[in-house]
């Protein structure tokens, strides 16, 4: 039992590396070299979780050659695009100009009715409003409606807005985060004065506070939590 | 770059390792095999104290390896190696060739196929 004890966390720590080594994409968009790994690393790793007899190396060697021919698999992809095209395919022109692409549509297997589901899901109904339709490599699908068709902006309207930055976290459950707040140009006693303006004795009372370079500050409270 | 650089590394390394690790577990079970093939031709010609040296200097040998053994093969088949290699000498012990000849044999059979299976051929791939 401690051997399997052991093995599960040497193994999880091993994945968690690995996936992390590999990027945000393989949480996010997967390519399908990064999907076949996410499939059988899964397997690979309860193996020898489970039977004491199979050494730990019979899992850890092929998850690490798993991990780093994706990561080369990867890192080829993204410098070249031939190699790019070669495992991820292109992205496929459904609707061109507010014309459906049937040859397009056969060559991905895509229904109408998957078309149909996909393009109300993102709040298009009416097709003569799309002037195009992207299907991408991940397999999702990319619409540019017609300029006459987009929502209107401020920009639009020559109406003028008050600028916003980037929110920062400077206090997350009671912890003030420095690095944060030297990035905003800030000091504790600004944030004291802040606190203090909205009625908060320190950063303990506090669960989040939010703030960027334009002082656009939101705060909330710590409540209590039976 | 890095990254490219840094798992192609890895990946020979691995290689390597593999490699290296399977020509050295057929090296070792060879010579083991080598050691009781003698023995049991030794208890053959009734040299029982010479075959029972060389059992006990190829058990001891075997001891003395097992944790890398166990690390890099099946646990099962290298305590059923240990438990074999124990009967045999026991057997020599009592002098009995008709009991030792079987067991030792099987032995022989069981470090011929630890030995090979590592081995990278195509048998072995597939």
């Amino acid at each position: 039992m401690f051997n399997g004890f052991i093995r599960a966390v040497i193994l999880y720590i091993v994945i968690i590396t690995g996936i992390r080594f590999m990027g945000k994409r393989q949480v996010g968009e997967l390519e399908p070299s990064e999907l076949v790994l996410s499939l059988i690393i899964a397997d690979l790793a309860s193996v020898p979780m489970q039977d004491f007899a199979i050494p730990l190396l019979s899992g850890l060697i092929p998850i690490l050659t798993l991990l780093a021919m994706t990561m080369i698999l990867s890192v080829l992809t993204m410098k070249n695009v031939r190699f790019r095209a070669l495992m991820c395919g292109r992205p496929s022109i459904i609707i061109r100009e507010g014309k459906l692409n049937q040859c397009e549509m056969a060559r991905n297997r895509l229904t109408v009715d998957e078309l149909l589901e996909e393009l109300r899901g993102q709040g298009y109904a009416d097709l003569n409003t799309i002037q195009y339709a992207i299907l991408e490599t991940n397999g999702r699908l990319s619409v540019l409606p017609y300029p006459d068709q987009k929502p209107i902006t401020p920009q639009l309207l020559n109406v003028p807005v008050s600028k916003a930055g980037l929110p920062l976290v400077l206090i997350s459950d009671g912890r003030v985060l420095d690095h944060n707040l030297t990035a905003l140009g800030r000091d504790r006693n600004w944030l004291d004065k802040q606190l203090a303006a909205r009625h908060c004795h320190g950063p303990q009372d506090v669960f989040l506070f939010l703030s960027d370079r334009y002082d656009t500050i939101y705060l909330s409270r710590k409540e209590e939590i039976l | 770059m890095k990254r490219l650089l840094g798992c192609s590394a890895l990946l020979l390394v691995l290689l390597g390792g593999c490699l290296w690790n399977a020509f050295h577990i057929h090296a070792v079970m060879s010579e083991t095999a080598a050691q009781l093939e003698q023995a049991q031709s030794l208890a053959q010609d009734e040299n029982w104290d010479q075959a029972l040296t060389l059992t006990r200097q190829a058990r001891k040998s075997w001891s003395e390896r097992e944790s890398y053994l166990k690390t890099v093969l099946s646990h099962r088949d290298v305590d059923q190696v240990t438990r074999n290699m124990a009967q045999a000498e026991e057997t020599l012990v009592c002098h009995s060739i008709d009991e030792y000849a079987p067991i030792n044999q099987d032995v022989l059979v069981q470090l011929r196929i630890l030995g090979e299976m590592e081995l990278p051929n195509i048998v072995n791939i597939l």
